[in-house]
């Protein structure tokens, strides 16, 4: 009864908890914030205290001082400090409702396919304890291909690769379900600490992960450009590891795409064993259709043609490929009674 | 989708292109495709080598024929690939597509397969039936019992039938036919057929609504109305030592004495207990609570006050039983 009440007074919100950055889905408004996943903690007279979160926090990443921890509680697409997750899924609650009190929503988080139990039931904890009445789950390929507009509720397969900050997800999915699902711990933090230790290794110089972020979303590609062609270039700062002075060097597109290939041929390989696992009914409809790449990861440069060639099969790269996960997740709150299907509680 | 494209097409009124031009704007984006691709000097097989896509499809995509492309998602990622295949501007391309992909097939509709539900008596109505079953057995087994309700006014045994009795403290229920109608063949009615002509089975009447009507209801010849202002125990019999009534009465509660000689009555509550006389008020009998013994009923002498407790101090010349007198 009491909760009833406190639902009426608080907006239900899907959360796309990313290990990169987590979106909320406010029902009934869209998509309302899109924050990394950092968590700026400050340590004030040994006692915890949460600077700031989110977009604030992530500009603290790697430029803390000794009493701050600028943290990302998720890694892999889970959550590995549980405390600290509960403190940004209350922050992001709280700003949702205007820091209104008394805010109790249903929350729909998406887990990645391949979590275990033990990580799901600490996802739906840390929302539980944010303050949501109600915590439902959906599995991130489902909430990927509703999100990008597929057809999953019909008899004919369809094939989402979710590349997300910390996982990739490759699944086939027809009439609703999940037909079969392959989770790999290979995303876009994989990619980053790829370009670090290209850089380190052929350089001598250490870059920060921020700015391996920066060069991959900027020049970053799945595979080097045409015709020997070195691609664009990029100045990119760190720490000269032979003598200690900071230094700025310039890296091209065909060194990075070279340092990413291995995290992208783990990628193409998670793709070929979904393939070689689907039924051979479905495995014709994805002939047909093909595959769709959503999330950050697909947003790579010529990642979909790398794709193409690898399996010959079309790829095509979904609309807002970044935000199919949340907009699925969203969808399904909004249509929580139809939708119920692929939707599940840990208890 | 007829309907679809019926709605879109009420939602973009007023903007400039109203049905037949969505198709046609595809077509012309179809066209620059067409055109970019020949200027580059491609044919549709090479495209569709190197793109994995179906050479029909994007044959489709070139002739802007929507309905042949598989679901939006598809249709428009697709011509985002083309297009940038080709060197233009995916979004740019996409965007002038999109508005008509959306017609075509708009985002689908999510109906997941429910299982059949299985054949049978639905469960509501299963409950309801049985609900409704309990309630029916419910009344029924009400009706059935509640022939007696549990403040039944008790029927003073009549005359002829007191002997029968073994002086239960409370006579047992007879029929009213039998009281009235006795039944030829029963040996009860041929006991004492004088006795009923005697004196008519005199009956504990409810409340009155008003003394006077209690009055009017008097039998011929009796003079004597028991009253009960409180809740009283009265037991009335003759010398014989049968008895004529034997319960309590509730306050308000009547009885008839019937006009027959050397009756005595004993009060369990001699204050809650009256005599009426002639319609008129005697002494009282007693204090709340007290008990009173074989108190003879006789007109005169209650109209005179005899029975009140100072007289029943001295008990009046009886030889049958001296009462005894527990106060």
């Amino acid at each position: 009864m009491f909760s009833r009440l406190l639902g009426f007074m608080s907006a239900d919100m899907a959360i796309d908890l990313g290990t990169a950055n987590t979106l909320v889905y406010v029902k009934g408004r869209g998509i309302v914030l899109d924050e990394p996943s950092v968590v700026a903690i400050a340590d004030v007279r040994g006692k915890k205290q949460v600077l700031a979160v989110g977009d604030e926090a992530k500009l603290m990443l790697g430029r803390t001082p000794g009493n701050i921890q600028a943290i990302r509680p998720l890694r892999d697409g889970v959550i590995a400090d549980f405390e600290v997750a509960e403190e940004m899924i209350k922050h992001f609650i709280r700003k949702v409702h205007n820091r209104r009190g008394f805010a109790s929503p249903i929350i729909i988080v998406c887990v990645p396919s391949g979590s275990t139990a033990v990580e799901r039931r600490a996802i739906q904890e840390s929302a539980e304890s944010a303050g949501a009445r109600k915590v439902l789950l959906i599995e991130e390929p489902m909430a990927a291909a509703i999100g990008a507009g597929l057809p999953v509720t019909e008899p004919s397969g369809s094939m989402v690769v979710d590349i997300g900050g910390g996982t990739t997800e490759v699944a086939v999915i027809s009439l609703g379900g999940i037909v079969y699902a392959r989770s790999v711990r290979v995303g876009g933090d994989k990619m980053d600490e790829a370009i670090i230790s290209y850089i380190r290794r052929h350089h001598n110089l250490l870059i920060g992960e921020s700015s391996s972020e920066r060069i991959k979303m900027d020049i970053g590609a799945a595979s080097a450009p045409y015709d020997n062609d070195e691609g664009p270039l990029r100045e990119v700062k760190g720490r000269d590891l032979m003598n200690g002075v900071p230094r700025e060097i310039v890296v091209s597109q065909r060194a990075i795409a070279e340092s990413l290939a291995e995290p992208v041929t783990a990628i193409v390989e998670a793709v070929k064993v979904a393939l070689e696992n689907t039924p051979p009914e479905l495995a014709a409809d994805i002939v047909d259709k093909g595959i769709v790449l959503t999330g950050g990861g697909a947003l790579l440069n010529r990642l979909d043609q790398v794709l193409r060639d690898a399996t010959g099969l079309p790829v095509v790269v979904a609309e807002d490929a970044l935000q199919c996960v949340a907009l699925g997740t969203g969808r399904a709150l909004e249509e929580m009674k139809r939708l119920r299907n692929v939707l599940t509680s840990m208890y | 989708m007829l309907f679809n494209r019926g709605t879109n097409r009420g939602g973009r009124q007023g903007v400039a292109a109203p049905g037949e031009d969505a198709t046609e704007e595809a077509r012309i984006v179809g066209a620059e495709l067409a055109a970019a691709r020949e200027r580059l000097g491609w044919t549709l097989p090479d495209i569709a080598a190197h793109l994995r896509i179906r050479k029909p499809y994007l044959a489709a995509i070139e002739q802007g024929q929507l309905n042949e492309l598989p679901g939006n998602a598809y249709a428009l990622g697709f011509v985002r690939t083309y297009a940038k295949s080709l060197g233009l501007d995916p979004d740019d391309v996409a965007r002038r597509f999109r508005p008509e992909v959306k017609q075509a097939a708009r985002k689908p509709e999510l109906a997941f397969p429910a299982p059949v539900p299985e054949r049978g008596i639905p469960t509501g109505a299963v409950v309801l039936l049985g609900s409704m079953l309990c309630i029916g057995a419910y009344i029924g087994w009400y009706k059935a019992s509640g022939d007696k309700p549990g403040t039944e006014p008790v029927r003073a045994v009549p005359e002829r039938l007191a002997e029968l009795a073994p002086q239960p403290s409370v006579p047992t229920p007879r029929p009213a036919m039998a009281e009235t109608a006795p039944l030829p063949g029963a040996p009860l009615a041929s006991t004492a057929p004088s006795a009923v002509a005697a004196a008519p089975a005199p009956t504990v009447a409810p409340p009155p609504a008003s003394p006077s009507s209690a009055q009017a209801a008097l039998p011929d010849g009796t003079r004597i109305l028991l009253r009960a202002k409180a809740e009283a125990w009265i037991q009335v019999r003759d010398r014989q030592g049968q008895v004529l009534l034997n319960r309590v009465l509730r306050p308000g509660e009547t009885w008839p004495v019937p006009a027959k000689l050397q009756l005595l009555l004993t009060t369990g509550n001699a204050g809650g207990t009256e005599l009426l006389v002639d319609g008129t008020a005697t002494p009282s009998l007693g204090a709340d609570g007290a008990v009173r013994r074989d108190l003879p009923l006789d007109a005169d002498a209650i109209r005179d006050g005899k029975l009140t407790p100072t007289l029943a101090a001295a008990p009046p010349p009886r030889p049958a039983t001296p009462a005894p007198r527990t106060q």
